[in-house]
């Protein structure tokens, strides 16, 4: 009895092995609900639902990670916003490979608005990116004129809707390459190292030499490439780039970030753990629409695996420290 | 007249071992305005603190009116009458004068919300006894002088019944008119029977208007004198007088040793002006003033995290200017910081990652991809070297001693080789023998030709490291004595602005 405690314990205490529990419990749930759900396809196929939201999140992290109350509230806009330009670059006879260069150029200098504001201006980031978040998606919103972009090219469907060896081709090629790369430079790297560093304690990190408004300017950079890197997927999952396609998804970039273990005042959290935060309400939201339930309800049952898992996790911290 | 309102009886507090009350034992009578001096470090402010209620003793009793008391918070202490003032105001820089006057006692009306007719009124009150006018009442405070801030603040702690009420050096930032003010309402309060505990490092002001003068060294009361046979001699000798252990000192020959750094009228107009000085190559250079005297803005305008408004450093004889901490550290010039916790540690992480904080890149490749098994090894090596007690380097900085972790931000600073390094409060809040230990790695580093500028408000550490002390007052230099000269009353009476 006290060994299953014990492992009960170790298992809440440690966010990694608490949210692969979580995400375990929940393929069971759902796979009594419906006989299609447990079946290694159909899991795989749900992963590309994820994908867009699991490359936002990640620059979203380390954004949280960095400190200073950061946050970036626009990567949904940027997203927008770049796959926009995106379209329209395509529809004026850009090449593709060009079309994908503005695009990510594109999000990069609208993420290094973003950093210059908050980083060397000193806005407070829930501000600045909020500011901006409605400054791009009304720029979005006037290039389209309200009606989305179509006209790409067929071939274009291979990256958002097509599979290799099973896997979703923007979950092998795409996420997964860029959670790895991600991965390694914070863990590995001196840049990696100063994330951590001047999100626990900026003055301390200033003194310590560290350049923090440039790492969190490289941070907010990045997170604007990682959005129109979605932003490129969002297009060829949906074969049209429309204006309004990340509306809400910096709330959920948020979320899985804090779910997934990321201390909201920077400094603590692993990218891993993001990653399993993502899968968990991938699943669960597609888990619930294949058991047929209301959708109304699928936004509330994520928030309450939310309040429910920090809870738990905070109670149990709480108790093992005192 | 002479009732004994407050009597400490054998009060002693520690901190973490090391003791900064012994054995105090004090009276203060009715309408008394009894002074309290000593050097940093003395003990005067914890045998306030604990007056006030802020601190509970460790031994001893208080008794307060003939009773025995125990305050648990200063809100106890303040509704019997207790009330104390601190040298930094404590205030609600957005609020108004009203509200600061009333915050947390806040008056309220029958049906539970604010009485604030009844506050304004009582507010007039408050302000005529700190002989300000009633104009200021709906300003804010940050609309205030900082002169002015701290009368009202003394106003909002004498307006209610207060019996006793301490001031923690209100005149050191108060201007010489808002000092004569302040000498009067002490006389008022005198007349009405509230006694006065006045912490101050200005002897003349002292002797002036104080009734005793009590002075502390090392947590002991050292003498009790009336003003009419005290002179700020007599004060300065009986603050003086610590023990001081020489023998960590080494004697090099520094008189061939080249100028490292020649800093030459340094200004930063908010904090100091006029500085300078200089470092030989291997030299160390004390600076000792009381706190707030502008020595860490000094290094940290040298270490380039502050801006310098005037003046000039040389460098190895060349004229540098230090924009940054990062062009400093290229310069080969570091700096530990005074407060570990706020400038220092990064608490959630592991005694490695705080001790290569600095100094990452150098155990990066070209890709700027860390070495684990070279940083690993260096960091297992230096806390060989200077026997940090940790369980491994992986163990959180917060789960070590506070001298443990003084020690891995020394080392931080270790990992590559200082020019000059400056150590900013090296030893404060730590014990003994391990502050004996970084005595002896200051003393190995200066040696070895690393010139250093210690900062510091522990004397004794002062006079048995330095080759030379500078004494900063009120962000300016006010002397400059070699070993030969050195002596304990000689740096006090210039860090109190005492020249002859």
């Amino acid at each position: 009895m006290i060994k299953i405690k014990k492992l009960l314990t170790n298992v809440v205490t440690s966010r990694t092995s608490f949210l692969i529990s979580l995400l375990l419990f929940i393929i069971i749930i759902l796979s009594f609900s419906s006989p299609y759900f447990l079946s290694i396809s159909n899991l795989l196929e749900i992963t590309q639902f994820g994908a867009v939201l699991a490359i936002v999140a990640l620059g979203e992290a380390l954004i949280i990670l960095s400190g200073n109350e950061g946050i970036d509230l626009s990567v949904g806009a940027i997203l927008s916003l770049s796959g926009v330009l995106f379209g329209l670059a395509i529809n004026n006879g850009f090449s593709m490979g060009a079309a994908i260069i503005i695009t990510i150029l594109s999000g990069i200098l609208l993420g290094c608005i973003n950093g210059i504001l908050i980083a060397y201006i000193g806005i407070p980031p829930l501000i600045g990116t909020l500011g901006t978040m409605y400054i791009y998606s009304s720029l979005a919103l006037y290039l389209t004129g309200g009606t989305p972009i179509s006209g790409f090219p067929q071939y274009f469907r291979i990256l958002g809707q097509k599979n290799t060896f099973g896997i979703p081709n923007q979950v092998l090629f795409v996420a997964i390459p860029i959670f790895i790369f991600t991965y390694f430079i914070i863990k590995r790297t001196s840049f990696g190292r100063k994330v951590y560093l001047v999100g626990t304690n900026d003055v301390a990190a200033r003194l310590a030499t560290i350049n923090t408004p440039k790492v969190r300017m490289a941070l907010y950079a990045y997170s604007g490439f990682l959005a129109s890197i979605a932003s490129i997927i969002m297009c060829s999952w949906l074969m049209t780039a429309r204006a309004d396609v990340g509306n809400g998804l910096e709330l959920q970039a948020v979320t899985v970030s804090v779910l997934g273990g990321i201390n909201i005042k920077g400094g603590e959290g692993n990218l891993s753990g993001v990653m399993l935060a993502v899968l968990i309400i991938t699943i669960t939201s597609s888990g619930l629409q294949i058991a047929n339930v209301n959708s109304i309800w699928q936004l509330a049952i994520l928030g309450f695996i939310l309040i429910f898992a920090v809870l738990l996790n905070q109670y149990i911290v709480d108790k093992k420290v005192a | 007249m002479s009732n004994i309102t407050l009597e400490l009886k054998n009060i002693s507090k520690s901190f973490g071992g090391v003791k900064a009350l012994k054995n105090i034992d004090l009276k203060v009578k009715d309408g008394e305005v009894l002074a309290i001096v000593g050097e940093n470090g003395a003990g005067k402010s914890t045998l306030m603190k604990i007056i006030a209620g802020a601190l509970q003793p460790n031994e001893g009793s208080i008794l307060y009116k003939g009773e025995t008391v125990t305050f648990n918070t200063p809100l106890e202490a303040m509704n019997k009458g207790i009330s104390i003032v601190y040298q930094e105001p404590n205030i609600f820089g957005d609020m108004s004068v009203l509200e600061n006057l009333f915050i947390g006692s806040e008056m309220i009306d029958k049906s539970g919300t604010i009485d604030w007719d009844k506050m304004y009124k009582e507010a007039i009150e408050a302000l005529k006894l700190v002989k300000l006018s009633e104009e200021i009442i709906s300003k804010r405070m940050n609309e205030l002088s900082i002169g002015t801030q701290q009368l009202v603040l003394i106003a909002r702690g004498i307006f209610k019944k207060c019996k006793i009420l301490i001031l923690d050096e209100p005149t050191s930032i108060l201007s010489h008119a808002e000092t004569e003010t302040l000498f009067s309402i002490i006389e008022d309060l005198r007349e009405k029977g509230v006694s006065i505990l006045y912490i101050s490092h200005r002897l003349k002001e002292i002797i002036e208007i104080s009734d005793n003068i009590v002075v502390l060294r090392d947590g002991q009361i050292t003498e009790n004198l009336k003003p009419e046979e005290a002179s700020e001699d007599r004060i300065i000798t009986a603050m003086s007088g610590r023990e001081v252990n020489m023998d960590t000192y080494r004697d090099r020959d520094l008189s061939e040793a080249p100028i490292l750094i020649d800093v030459k009228g340094l200004s930063s107009l908010k904090y100091f002006e006029d500085v300078s000085f200089n470092i030989k190559r291997g030299q160390i250079l004390g600076m000792y003033g009381l706190v707030g005297s502008g020595r860490s803005e000094v290094a940290r305008t040298i270490f380039g995290d502050l801006k310098k408004d005037n003046g000039d450093i040389y460098f190895e004889g060349q004229k540098i200017d230090i924009r940054s901490p990062k062009e400093a550290v290229s310069k080969k010039i570091f700096y530990v910081p005074e407060d570990r916790g706020v400038q220092g540690l990064f608490g959630l992480h592991s005694v490695q990652y705080n001790m290569s904080a600095s100094f990452i890149d150098i155990f990066c490749n070209k890709l700027s991809v860390i070495d684990k098994n070279k940083e690993e090894n260096t960091i297992e090596n230096n806390i060989d070297k200077y026997s940090i007690k940790t369980n491994n380097m992986k163990s959180k900085i917060t789960s070590l001693s506070g001298g443990s972790q003084q020690k891995v931000l020394f080392c931080r600073w270790l990992l590559e080789e200082p020019k000059l390094l400056i150590l900013d409060e090296p030893t404060r809040g730590i014990d003994v023998k391990t502050k004996a230990e970084i005595h002896n790695y200051i003393m190995d580093l200066a040696a070895n030709g690393v010139s250093v500028l210690l900062i510091s408000s522990d004397l004794p550490e002062v006079l048995m490291l330095s080759d030379v002390v500078v004494t900063m007052r009120q962000g300016k230099i006010t002397g400059c004595i070699n070993r030969e000269d050195l002596s304990e009353e000689l740096v006090l009476k210039l860090s109190v602005g005492l020249n002859d």
